[in-house]
């Protein structure tokens, strides 16, 4: 029997590429570590668990290709292994302190064991690679896996140099045939982010559909017929689907989201900034500087700064109680919205993947509980946009609108006063490259088209999006500045070798050590 | 300096000195040290869109293009923004002093075509000396149209046809009338947060004392 409407969630995963392999111990690599051990081995567990109970699932996740290679390298794992076996150390410790409290004990004893089972599931059911188990989950047909640019870079502000656009997509799609066997059928636009005739550069390398802001199709010419229930095709014939507000909200949203509820975990909390330093020293930055270790006591519990001790068996009830409160919510969605429409509607509703776990520490059983409930729905069904597109072959076609999941909509995050001189450098770079690559297309193996790829490389990841971002007034603006600056500095010490003839192996073996990802991508893809 | 999560203590960034690797170049110098070039002695003129009421321009011109088309240096030059089609409409002309530059400018263009040129002028003669790339403006309005076109995507490629339109969708499925801006504010934190920023929201069940007190302690050493 065909349902009321579909459901279609899309799980963005994303990090930029972090690689010091001259430190031991760097801060900007545990973003990595954090997301692994919060998020993404927790929700692959979660689907495991559906999977092998027989619950109907499936849902679209994308892994950027800068997250496939970090997710693959080999020194990064290493790392990630002895973050881990430091936090289970850090677990036992804590069970011990806490033996006299019981009712920190207990969630001593919740983390220790949580840890144990993360590194079981890491070490005997991924065989130690994160990105195994996305393999397996689509293999098995659960999960539709997405690409996104290769560096995450903000397509429309680097589509003055076409070459970028075409470098970056068809990274992405190389680098996902590389991880996962096929090409990508989808692609999650880094930031969401269209400009018109970008439909033409995805046509040209496979992608069948990508994802929009709301209002890139309310606003699109023509506004289409069924909203943003169904999708549309561009003039490419490459389909679009738009993020359902609703359902957004009712995750995201700071009144009625989910994840203020005052019984989850609080997220600030943390025995990396409340334990004596003495203690907690071999478990936080060596130069002594805090950092999150993922051990927290306590819960939201409200206004106020008096917190209530944690209790994990009230949240993961809660979150099983909002999950099932989602599902009815979608329901009485696509009620409503099916006396519109000659078809099901569908709800897009797509979500950074680190949302869940990270941040919302329960977020991943909320997800698990949100497949038990929709498999139970009579009215609603899980469909990946593939799936609805074979279902629904015809669709109007609209011009969306330039637009981005930014804030307000369009390109300020990323074109404001305060990163605005990013672009000239990252405009001239991908000019000369594209010259310098049709120049050295027919270079033989050698130092210098060593040089020429790890230029790529550095163009590539100075055009990544995070950098823009971050250079805001209170978020990261050194790091993010310094990033960028290396980068271009990078590309133009590596010009002058290549122009001087006088190539600095040392250097160059340096940047290619840590800076390393996209390993067999030829410069010659700029020409 | 204020502690922040992302900056690293020491140069380069990691906060220890073991496992330097024999072949570590020198260290690196801080993001705000890195000298980068002012110019690269490239023609250039670049319009950006930033929303559908805010552009954004740069460019830069060599003395030698200019003296390929005039006699002298006593040349004006001007920046002209104009709506390529149909016919060619100049919305806005500023004359500017440097050879290179960057400004925004004010203009409310809902899916519009847009252009930028570099205009030299000397006693009478006018001469396009740089042009930008036609841009696409973003919209900030819906758009109706008697025609509908629907795609079918089939082997045999795309089908198109042609259908009457049948009156604009109702609102609720889903043509705000104006953007949710406090969801992207709520996302823009959350994301910070991911990336170890923090901060990521006084309201989502933390009052907004709390945060700042975290925040601070997240800056203590």
């Amino acid at each position: 029997m065909q349902p009321k409407g579909y459901l279609s969630l899309v799980l963005h995963s994303h990090l930029p590429f972090v690689k010091h392999p001259e430190h031991d111990y760097f801060l900007e690599e545990h973003w990595l570590f954090e997301a692994i051990l919060e998020s993404y081995l927790p929700l692959l567990i979660n689907l495991n668990a559906l999977k092998r109970e027989g619950t109907p699932f499936c849902l679209s996740v994308s892994l950027t290709p800068t997250l496939c290679e970090m997710l693959s390298d080999t020194h990064l794992m290493e790392k990630f292994d002895r973050h881990l076996n430091k936090l289970i150390e850090l677990a036992d410790k804590e069970c011990e302190r806490l033996a006299e409290n019981r009712e920190l004990h207990t969630v001593a004893r919740f983390y220790q064991e949580r840890l144990g089972q993360l590194k079981r599931f890491f070490e005997q059911e991924l065989n130690c690679s994160v990105l195994d188990g996305y393999r397996a989950l689509h293999r098995s047909g659960h999960l539709e896996i997405l690409t996104c640019g290769a560096t995450h870079g903000f397509l429309p502000l680097l589509s003055v140099n076409p070459k970028s656009i075409q470098v970056q997509l068809e990274i992405a799609v190389r680098t996902h045939k590389k991880h996962f066997g096929v090409p990508p059928r989808g692609i999650w636009l880094p930031e969401c982010a269209y400009y018109e005739g970008l439909d033409e550069a995805l046509s040209d390398v496979g992608i069948e559909f990508f994802f929009l802001e709301s209002h890139a199709l309310a606003y699109g010419r023509p506004t289409p017929r069924f909203g943003l229930y169904a999708p549309i095709f561009t003039p490419k014939g490459v389909a679009a689907f738009a993020r359902d507000p609703e359902s957004s909200r009712q995750v995201w949203s700071s009144i009625v989201g989910y994840p203020g509820d005052f019984d989850y975990r609080d997220f600030y909390r943390d025995i990396g900034y409340e334990r004596e330093m003495a203690y907690i020293a071999p478990y936080i930055c060596p130069d002594g500087t805090r950092v999150f270790t993922g051990l927290k006591y306590h819960r939201i519990t409200g206004e106020g700064e008096d917190k209530a001790v944690y209790n994990p068996a009230t949240a993961l009830s809660r979150a099983q109680e909002h999950a099932y409160n989602f599902i009815f919510n979608r329901e009485k969605q696509v009620e409503h919205l099916s006396h519109y429409m000659d078809r099901p509607p569908l709800i897009t509703s797509p979500y950074d993947a680190e949302l869940f776990g990270h941040w919302w520490f329960e977020g991943p059983e909320f997800l698990y509980h949100l497949f038990r409930a929709l498999s139970q729905s009579p009215h609603l069904e899980a469909i990946t946009p593939a799936g609805y597109l074979e279902r629904y072959p015809t669709n109007q076609m609209i011009h969306p609108s330039p637009s981005s999941w930014g804030k307000n909509g369009y390109y300020e995050v990323w074109l404001n006063r305060d990163n605005d001189w990013i672009y000239r450098h990252l405009h001239r770079m991908a000019d000369r490259l594209s010259a310098l690559a049709c120049h050295h297309q027919n270079e033989p193996d050698g130092p210098k088209r060593r040089l020429l790829n790890q230029m790529s490389r550095e163009l590539l990841l100075a055009q990544s999006s995070d950098w823009a971002f971050l250079i805001t007034p209170a978020t990261a603006t050194h790091y993010a500045t310094k990033r960028t600056k290396e980068h271009i500095s990078h590309f133009l010490r590596l010009e002058q070798m290549l122009k001087e003839e006088t190539i600095d192996e040392g250097f160059l073996n340096w940047l290619e050590q840590r800076h390393s990802l996209f390993e067999g991508e030829e410069f010659t893809l700029w020409c | 300096m204020p502690y922040d999560p992302l900056i690293p203590q020491q140069e380069p960034g990691g906060s220890s000195d073991e496992g330097l690797t024999p072949h570590e170049p020198a260290p690196d110098i801080a993001g705000d040290q890195i000298a980068l070039p002012e110019s690269y002695n490239q023609n250039r003129l670049v319009l950006l869109p930033v929303n559908p009421r805010t552009q954004h321009l740069y460019w830069h011109i060599e003395r030698d293009e200019i003296r390929r088309h005039f006699n002298d240096s006593s040349v004006h030059l001007q920046l002209e923004l104009l709506l390529p089609e149909p016919g060619e409409r100049v919305i806005e002309a500023v004359e500017i002093s440097h050879l290179s530059g960057s400004t925004y400018t004010y203009h409310d263009l809902n899916f519009q075509k847009l252009q930028a040129r570099l205009i030299g002028t000397q006693e009478g003669k006018r001469c396009v000396l740089l042009e930008s790339a036609i841009i696409t403006t973003p919209s900030g309005t819906t758009h109706s149209s008697p025609w509908e076109i629907w795609i079918t995507k089939g082997q045999e490629g795309l089908t198109r046809t042609q259908k009457e339109q049948q009156g604009p969708p109702p609102e609720s499925l889903g043509a705000p009338s104006s953007l949710d801006q406090s969801l992207d504010r709520q996302q823009q934190q959350m994301r910070a947060a991911r990336l170890g920023l923090s901060n990521p929201s006084s309201d989502h069940g933390s009052p907004d004392h709390f945060s700042s007190e975290a925040l601070h302690k997240k800056r203590e050493k």
